[in-house]
C-alpha cells in the first residue's frame, strides 16, 4: 500500500472522522486506494455524495466534487447543492469540470488563488487535521441558511 | 450488554479520542478508557457529558442515549468565556463540555442577532484565524492552567475568486 493510501485508510478509522459519523454529519460510502466516496448531510436531510482524490495525502490537500454513484461520474448540474451566494460559489459544477469544490482547502482550487492564504486562513488545508477539516467546511455550508432545501 | 462508542475531548487536546465501553459501565471503567485513549488527560479531575454543566460523580454509571457517548475531561470546573462583537463584549461562564455551537447561540442572542442571522456568523478565537467547529468543546481550546478564552463573533465568508 502506498503511503498516501495508508494515511487515508488510517484517518477514516481515526476518532475525528468516526466522530462525524457518530454525529450523523457524514458517512463513508467506499474507499479504493486514494479515492474516497463520502456522503455529507444537508439541513433538509438530503445526503450529497462527494468523491475525494487524496493523492499524496495528507501533505497535499484532497480535491473533491459531487459524484453520482450509479453512473460513476461527476454528478449532473441539477444534482448539485443550490442556494445563495455562499453555496453557489463553492458548489459550482462548472469549476474544474465538477471535480473540485471552489474552496481554499481543495487542492485544485487553491492553485492560482494565493490571496486565499490570508483572506480565508480559517479554511485552508491542514494536514495535521486531515480530511475532517474539508468535511467540516462542506457540512457547515450544507447546514447553513444559504443552502436551499429540496422541495 | 451492548458496547457504545465513547468520544473524548479534553483540556488542551485538540483532537478527539475514542474507545469502546459496555453501556452502563462504572465510572472507574470510563477513567480506565481515558487513561488508555488520552493519557495526557488522566490527571484531570472533572469529567462531563457534552453540554452538561455538572461533572459526572464517581459513583455514577455511564449513561447512554444511542450508541455513542460524548465526554469532556477538564481541570477547570468552568471556563470564563468572553465574546467581542461590534465594540461590545459579553461574558459568561460555561461548562468546559459546552460546545462551540451552544456558545454561538448565546453570543448571538446577547448581541441581539436573530436565530436566522446567527447562521451567518462564526466564533473565531481572538488573535487567531481559528474558527473551531460547532461540535468542539470549549474546554479543549484552553490549556490546563487557564480557565478562560476570548472569541470574536465574525461574519462567515463567501468565497470570491
Amino acid at each position: 500500500m502506498r503511503p498516501d493510501e495508508r494515511a487515508v485508510a488510517a484517518d477514516l478509522q481515526a476518532a475525528p472522522f468516526q466522530y462525524g459519523v457518530a454525529k450523523g454529519r457524514w458517512r463513508l460510502q467506499s474507499v479504493l486506494g486514494v479515492i474516497v466516496l463520502i456522503e455529507v448531510v444537508a439541513r433538509d436531510g438530503v445526503w450529497y455524495l462527494f468523491r475525494f482524490d487524496c493523492q499524496n495525502y495528507p501533505q497535499a490537500a484532497p480535491t473533491g466534487g459531487v459524484w453520482e454513484l450509479e453512473r460513476n461520474t461527476v454528478a449532473s448540474a441539477g444534482a448539485w447543492p443550490t442556494g445563495g451566494a455562499r453555496i453557489t460559489s463553492v458548489f459550482n459544477p462548472s469549476w474544474k469540470g465538477g471535480t473540485a469544490l471552489y474552496i481554499p482547502c481543495d487542492r485544485q482550487s487553491i492553485d492560482g488563488h494565493g490571496g486565499w492564504v490570508t483572506q480565508y486562513a480559517s479554511m485552508l488545508w491542514d494536514p495535521a487535521r486531515g480530511l475532517v477539516c474539508y468535511l467540516e467546511l462542506v457540512h457547515e455550508l450544507l447546514q447553513s441558511r444559504d443552502y436551499h432545501c429540496a422541495a | 450488554m451492548d458496547n457504545v462508542n465513547v468520544f473524548i475531548q479534553g483540556a488542551g487536546v485538540r483532537d478527539v479520542r475514542f474507545g469502546n465501553l459496555p453501556a452502563n459501565c462504572h465510572y472507574k471503567d470510563i477513567r480506565a478508557l481515558i487513561d488508555e485513549a488520552a493519557p495526557e488527560l488522566s490527571d484531570l479531575t472533572h469529567l462531563f457529558y457534552e453540554n452538561k454543566d455538572e461533572p459526572i460523580s464517581h459513583d455514577e454509571r455511564l449513561e447512554c442515549d444511542g450508541d455513542a457517548v460524548y465526554l469532556h475531561v477538564s481541570r477547570c470546573r468552568r471556563i470564563a468565556v468572553t465574546v467581542n462583537f461590534n465594540g461590545q463584549q459579553f461574558d459568561r461562564k460555561f461548562s468546559p463540555a459546552a460546545t462551540i455551537g451552544r456558545l454561538k447561540k448565546w453570543a448571538a442572542k446577547s448581541a441581539g442577532i436573530s436565530k436566522e442571522d446567527a447562521a451567518e456568523y462564526a466564533l473565531q478565537i481572538s488573535g487567531t484565524d481559528e474558527r473551531p467547529d460547532s461540535e468542539t468543546h470549549v474546554g479543549s481550546l484552553v490549556e490546563c492552567t487557564t480557565c478562560s478564552i476570548e472569541f470574536d463573533l465574525v461574519p462567515t465568508d463567501r468565497i470570491n475568486g
